[in-house]
């Protein structure tokens, strides 16, 4: 079930009507939307629905023994922990890893036939996996109170952000649940201007890029001339973010017409004066959820010396990056963030002895090519077609040339999105609060009209739905 | 232990509804009396979902096209199609017809001259786009 989808707007529809009729019912409402978020992730596969289940039972029970016995914490941590990776790595790894085996057997003279399962990665694995460790390790560290099972499986499984984030933290969702929901005039009018932009972004933007000029550029880039693998590039960046930032800012809207405030999970990200600054502006919650859970959690983030801190910033972007997917080119889209992170870090030891640093605007300039380039990387399906792309464009290879008006204009209108003011909704929410409802209605109804004439037939998944 | 998500980590806090500004001791800021939104927002869903029902049939015919056809449908996908073909004929589809031969335009639409870098192909995709 896709959000801009006809069904999806009869079953929100329902959802909403529901959840304020059961507003003072207290448990109730919560299972009322638990099983709607059951019937929302059934829709992509009944059998998911039983996994996710299971994955917030356990770790409902890792908290569990966590709390009640204290001197096996630790060991219960790393159990639970280790389960949750253990099924995120069974979907999402095994075919890689088994694949690795048996290219290494043959390498060494043995036969290499270890079996290659048919196994279809649950949609949103990645998210509600992150939820269920940030759990665990939160109840551990005394940085979130212990949630019932009922809390903990609604946390996990709450439709809105359950397929591609924001992910939520414990600590800042449960709090929610056992409070009754409320919802201002200027809640709903801005959670609604969030649903109606993430359409535009998605439908228009997201989806006439991929059609008209990404997708076919990436898919055959021998064919194409440097200067259109160039401005598909541009358009996988514009792509990617419109996508993605649709997809986040439906959910939070999805979420606040329900009476739950999501945390923000993209700000403007190609505004980034530097490579740090973007990952503090893109995909926030996961980038906040590696910052405290791997490079501070595990590998000790800055408490070392330079090199060590150089050492765990690096491996953070190359994980960030595998936890993609397990293909090469995520791992090279990881350690080129990664080196590039590394060598800003440097540069600021460098400037602190007197080195001028670069003016905004060529940082921003600089940056956004660079995310760009990774974005190559990221997208192509083979690492030899992204060395051909980046060939093709540095030795601005003659070739055939389809970027057309229409795309690039749809480049500088996402373009023009990272330069406008960052609290443009919230003013705009506080301006239509004031409208009677009717107003808001026929507005967003113009606003869909012309979405739908827009976007051509279908609507394509969200990128994020693969991770 | 943490609390709630700070006012002003979602997008969907406003300024003058924060805490501080209400005067509440609160991580979430109490409602006066007559600014609730949950009947304002039930008013523009119900509004814009009997706009979309007339002005979108398109969307109903699609979603009505996809259905299996067996008995419990077939009269589902009837009054789907042919209440596409009164909005039709009545006029009602008008806007989204006219958003979309203009998206066909500025589909269609192609730089003046060649581009400079020496490219020797012109070629299109299909005007509507198909799903990837």
């Amino acid at each position: 079930m896709l959000f801009p989808t006809l069904i999806f707007h009869v079953f929100f529809v329902i959802v909403f009507f529901a959840n304020w009729l059961l507003r003072r019912a207290g448990d109730w409402r919560l299972i009322m939307l638990l099983v709607g978020s059951w019937i929302f992730y059934g829709w992509f596969d009944a059998r998911f629905v039983v996994l996710l289940q299971c994955s917030a039972l356990l770790n409902w029970a890792a908290g569990r023994l966590i709390l009640t016995q204290p001197s096996r914490a630790r060991l219960w941590l790393i159990l639970g922990v280790a389960s949750n990776l253990l099924i995120l790595g069974f979907f999402k790894y095994y075919g890689f890893f088994i694949g690795g085996v048996n290219a290494l057997l043959t390498a060494a003279g043995w036969s290499g036939d270890l079996k290659l399962l048919d196994i279809i990665l649950p949609v949103g694995v990645s998210f509600f996996t992150f939820q269920g460790i940030s759990y665990i390790v939160d109840v551990r560290n005394g940085r979130s109170e212990p949630a019932r099972l009922l809390e903990l499986t609604f946390l996990m499984s709450f439709f809105p952000h359950l397929i591609a984030g924001p992910i939520v933290r414990p600590a800042h969702l449960l709090p929610q649940l056992r409070e009754p929901p409320r919802l201002s005039r200027g809640m709903a009018a801005t959670s609604v201007l969030l649903i109606l932009w993430g359409l535009v972004k998605k439908a228009v933007i997201a989806n006439e890029l991929a059609v008209h000029l990404v997708d076919p550029v990436f898919n055959d880039p021998q064919t194409h001339s440097g200067a259109d693998l160039m401005i598909a590039a541009y358009g996988y960046a514009i792509e990617i973010y419109c996508d993605f930032s649709a997809y986040s800012d439906m959910a939070i809207g999805l979420a606040g017409l329900l009476g739950f405030r999501f945390p923000r999970n993209f700000s403007q990200p190609y505004r980034a004066a530097s490579l740090q600054d973007f990952w503090r502006r893109w995909h926030i919650s996961l980038s906040s959820w590696l910052r405290d859970y791997l490079y501070i959690a595990v590998f000790g983030g800055s408490h070392h010396r330079l090199f060590g801190t150089c050492l765990a910033l690096f491996a953070t972007m190359v994980l960030g990056g595998l936890w993609h997917g397990a293909r090469l080119n995520f791992v090279i889209w990881g350690a080129l963030h990664g080196g590039i992170l590394v060598a800003e870090r440097l540069s600021r030891q460098a400037r602190a002895v007197g080195v001028p640093g670069l003016p905004r605007w060529a940082g921003t300039i600089i940056t956004f090519h660079i995310v760009t380039l990774a974005w190559i990387f990221f997208r192509s399906t083979q690492f030899v077609d992204a060395m051909i792309i980046v060939h093709r464009i540095v030795s601005m290879q003659p070739g055939s040339f389809i970027a057309s008006p229409w795309t690039v204009g749809l480049i500088v209108l996402g373009l023009l999105c990272q330069l406008g003011p960052s609290d443009a909704i919230q003013r705009l929410g506080q301006a239509l609060r004031r409208a009677p409802f009717w107003v808001m209605g026929l507005m967003g109804t113009s606003l869909l009209l012309i979405v739908e004439g827009l976007r051509g037939a279908g609507v394509a998944p969200f990128i994020y739905f693969q991770f | 232990m943490d609390q709630t998500l700070p006012w002003a980590e979602s997008p969907i806090d406003l300024p003058d509804e924060a805490p501080a500004a209400t005067g509440a001791l609160e991580t979430t800021a109490p409602m006066q009396r007559g600014t609730s939104g949950v009947g304002w927002a039930c008013g523009a869903i119900f509004t814009s979902s009997l706009a979309l029902l007339t002005f979108n049939s398109h969307a109903l015919a699609n979603w009505a096209d996809q259905l299996p056809v067996v008995p419990i449908t077939i009269p589902l996908i009837e009054m789907a199609d042919g209440w596409h073909a009164r909005a039709d004929g009545l006029g009602l589809n008008d806007g989204v017809n006219l958003a979309s031969q203009a998206a066909a335009t500025m589909r269609r639409a192609q730089w003046r001259g060649p581009p400079d870098d020496g490219s020797v192909t012109h070629s299109r995709q299909s005007g509507t786009g198909a799903q990837r």
